[in-house]
């Protein structure tokens, strides 16, 4: 009895002695846009909600190595959510942009925003074709909603940000700045809503 | 020197007497001319129309020697002079007319002033407005010449039209008159010529004129009836306006009509005489073979009933009521109404269609009735219209009548009456009247104020319901509200369901391809 319970411990120990897991490294977004300074009319926005296609909707960076081919990396990961990792840098973007901060991600309560924006991200590749540097390519669909006018604009974005250098960092700051870039499109059309409301 | 040497002799002069010519041509020339003279005052003579007299009451508008007379337009005479007649009443004129005028001056030949008239609803002779009256020429039918003639005092309403004349017998003028129309299917056929009424005073004898082509239509069978004005007619069987045409409403008319069943006839005669019926029903009516009379006593009320009300038997009329009369029974102190009727169901197109071989018909009738009157055969009074109150006389089977019989002996027969349908309506409503006197009225207004009452109170508790219902709503508004933390703390517990989900999405993704890894973790390799 008593052999066989050490020899099931032994096992066990051998066993757990290979389990150990290889760490992971978490990567996020960073708002990257410069402002003008001065602030402007007061803008209240709320943004959201931002949708990203199923192919990089997980954690693991996945990464375009050939044009059809896409290698998800487990132990390279995104420390949040996609979506909400977006929504988030740019409405910090749009504070930054637009000068006022009144700029919020949905869902909100206590928050009866002017404008609304809704993003529909259609591509968010990451790709490493091996000889050239990585970079990442932003593609999205967004609309600026006017509330009390019922005014509508909507435009699309298309940014390609070559990384600064190798490894996964560089190719999240890619990331923040073609997202930078998009925020600005998005506060040019509610700068231009604004204005044409009178 | 002048030669006095006379001549111992003269010569003498022999006289040679010439032989008198035949005829000297010089004669010629008065010969023409009294030849001539001869041939002109010859052909003058006999070019010079007839001289006729006419006797006028008045001579207003007529002037000798300016006055025309024409027939259809064309100038046939003039008048040369006037004279008073010998009683100083009447003018003469005699008047010239052209030779062709012997064709036409017969015994009965017209002559009138023609000056602008209305009559009926023609106007007539306008243009002697402007030419001055003229005399109108009608030549007459008769084959008989003459020289003197009367005027008439008015223009025959004929004038120089074809056609046929014929009268008609009336008891009532109406609106008729001088130029009232004829209509035959509503067309103007022809036009009434004068009236007069008969030496009896019973009737009136109508002249009318009827032009052709419609005089041909005109039958001995014909039928003609008023046509004035609008015949409005409300009885017990109901409302009829009837009316000819539009003219006939402002200025009266005649229709006709023959009837098509009966036999065809060639046209009427000139002159023949008519019936001028009321109405265009009166004219159609078959005249009653056979009319019998009885006579129905009535206990009740009759008013309603009037003479001329329609007798109808299973609901075809057959006859009318002709008298109305009240008799006292002495005796008993009652009063009981008479309703005589005429009856006449041949008339009507009813025929008693099986008769005993060799029974003369009197008594075959009299069984028919006895046999009828025994199953039930009544008299009763029926409302015919609720709007006017008419009332009419309906015989009709009653299975359940009382027994009667027929008195034959009496003129004319009683039949049997049974009462009418409203007595018992009558009947029917006082007994929904003690009804409703027998419903207990007090204790049932008693009754609804407690129950009104009751209501009361409950409506103050619902109101209290209410107000506490609109409170509670109130709150519960609130808890929903957008910005209320109800919503917010579901909010926020989605978003951690959905990122439970998430993660298991995840999970389940990775152990699907490296499922090794729940016991040897994750490899660097394994990507």
């Amino acid at each position: 009895m008593k052999t066989k319970h050490i020899a099931c411990l032994l096992s066990m120990a051998a066993l757990a002695a290979g389990c150990k897991s290889t760490p992971s490294s978490f990567y996020t977004l960073t708002a990257t846009a410069q402002g003008c300074g001065s602030p402007d009319a007061p803008y209240s926005v709320a943004v959201g909600p931002v949708t990203v296609p199923a192919l990089v909707d997980r954690p693991q960076f996945t990464v375009q190595v050939a044009p059809n081919r896409i290698v998800i990396d487990e132990f390279n990961r995104w420390a949040a959510p996609l979506n909400e990792n977006v929504a988030r840098v740019v409405s910090t973007d749009l504070a930054v942009l637009l000068g006022t901060p009144e700029v919020a991600t949905t869902p909100v309560t206590s928050f009866d925003p002017a404008y609304r924006v809704t993003i529909n991200i259609q591509r968010f590749d990451s790709i490493r074709h091996g000889t050239t540097n990585d970079a990442a390519l932003l593609e999205a669909v967004w609309v600026v909603r006017n509330g009390a006018a019922n005014v509508a604009r909507s435009g699309h974005t298309l940014a390609r940000e070559p990384a600064a250098g190798q490894g996964f960092d560089a190719l999240a700051a890619a990331h923040s700045r073609a997202v930078a870039k998009l925020s600005g499109d998005i506060a040019g059309a509610i700068q231009a809503l604004a204005a044409g409301k009178p | 020197m002048i030669d006095n040497e006379l001549p111992h002799q003269a010569p003498e002069s022999r006289v040679v007497s010439k032989q008198a010519r035949r005829f000297s041509s010089v004669w010629l020339i008065p010969l023409v001319a009294a030849a001539a003279g001869v041939w002109i005052t010859v052909t003058k003579i006999l070019a010079e129309g007839p001289k006729i007299t006419i006797t006028f009451a008045s001579a207003e508008g007529l002037e000798a020697g300016k006055t025309k007379i024409k027939y259809n337009g064309l100038t046939v005479g003039l008048i040369t002079g006037f004279q008073l007649s010998d009683d100083s009443k009447h003018f003469i004129a005699t008047a010239k007319m052209i030779p062709k005028a012997k064709d036409f001056l017969f015994k009965d030949t017209k002559f009138w002033v023609v000056s602008p008239q209305i009559s009926g609803l023609n106007i007539s002779g306008l243009s002697t407005l402007i030419s001055g009256d003229y005399i109108g020429l009608l030549p007459g039918e008769s084959r008989e010449g003459a020289h003197e003639f009367v005027a008439l005092k008015e223009p025959p309403v004929t004038g120089d039209v074809r056609g046929r004349l014929f009268t008609l017998k009336t008891t009532e003028l109406g609106s008729l008159g001088r130029g009232t129309p004829i209509y035959f299917r509503r067309l103007q056929a022809g036009q009434v010529n004068s009236y007069a009424l008969d030496k009896d005073g019973q009737f009136l004898t109508v002249e009318i004129f009827v032009q052709s082509p419609y005089d041909q239509f005109v039958t001995p069978n014909t039928r003609f009836w008023q046509a004035s004005g609008i015949d409005l007619s409300l009885s017990a069987s109901g409302l009829r306006l009837q009316t000819e045409s539009l003219m006939s409403i402002l200025a009266g008319g005649i229709a006709f009509e023959t009837p098509t069943t009966g036999p065809q006839s060639p046209p009427a005669e000139a002159n023949t005489q008519f019936t001028l019926f009321g109405d265009r029903d009166g004219a159609f009516q078959p005249p009653a073979r056979d009319p019998q009379t009885y006579v129905l006593v009535f206990k009740q009320s009759v008013r309603g009933l009037s003479v001329g009300a329609p007798v109808e038997f299973q609901g075809i009329h057959i006859g009318e009521v002709t008298d109305l009369r009240a008799q006292v029974d002495a005796a008993h102190h009652e009063f009981e109404v008479l309703v005589t009727i005429s009856v006449d169901p041949a008339r009507f197109g009813v025929r008693i269609t099986k008769v005993p071989a060799g029974a003369d018909l009197a008594a075959a009738h009299r069984a028919f009735m006895n046999g009828m009157v025994a199953r039930g055969l009544r008299g009763q009074l029926r409302s015919g219209s609720l709007i006017s109150g008419a009332l009419y006389v309906a015989a009709d089977v009653f299975p359940d009548a009382l027994p009667a019989t027929l008195d034959w002996s009496q003129t004319p027969v009683q039949l049997p009456t049974m009462p009418g349908q409203f007595e018992t309506l009558e009947a029917n409503l006082a007994n929904i009247i003690k009804k409703l006197d027998q419903m207990q009225f007090k204790e049932i207004s008693d009754d609804l104020r407690k129950t009104i009452g009751g209501i009361d109170t409950t409506l103050s508790t619902l109101r209290g319901t209410l107000t506490n219902t609109d409170k509670l709503l109130g709150t519960a508004d609130q808890l929903i509200a957008p910005n209320s933390a109800l919503i917010g703390g579901v909010d926020g517990t989605l978003q951690q369901v959905s990122g439970a989900a998430r993660s298991l999405r995840v999970l389940a993704d990775y152990l699907e391809r490296h499922p090794e890894a729940l016991l040897r973790g994750k490899t660097q390799d394994s990507k």
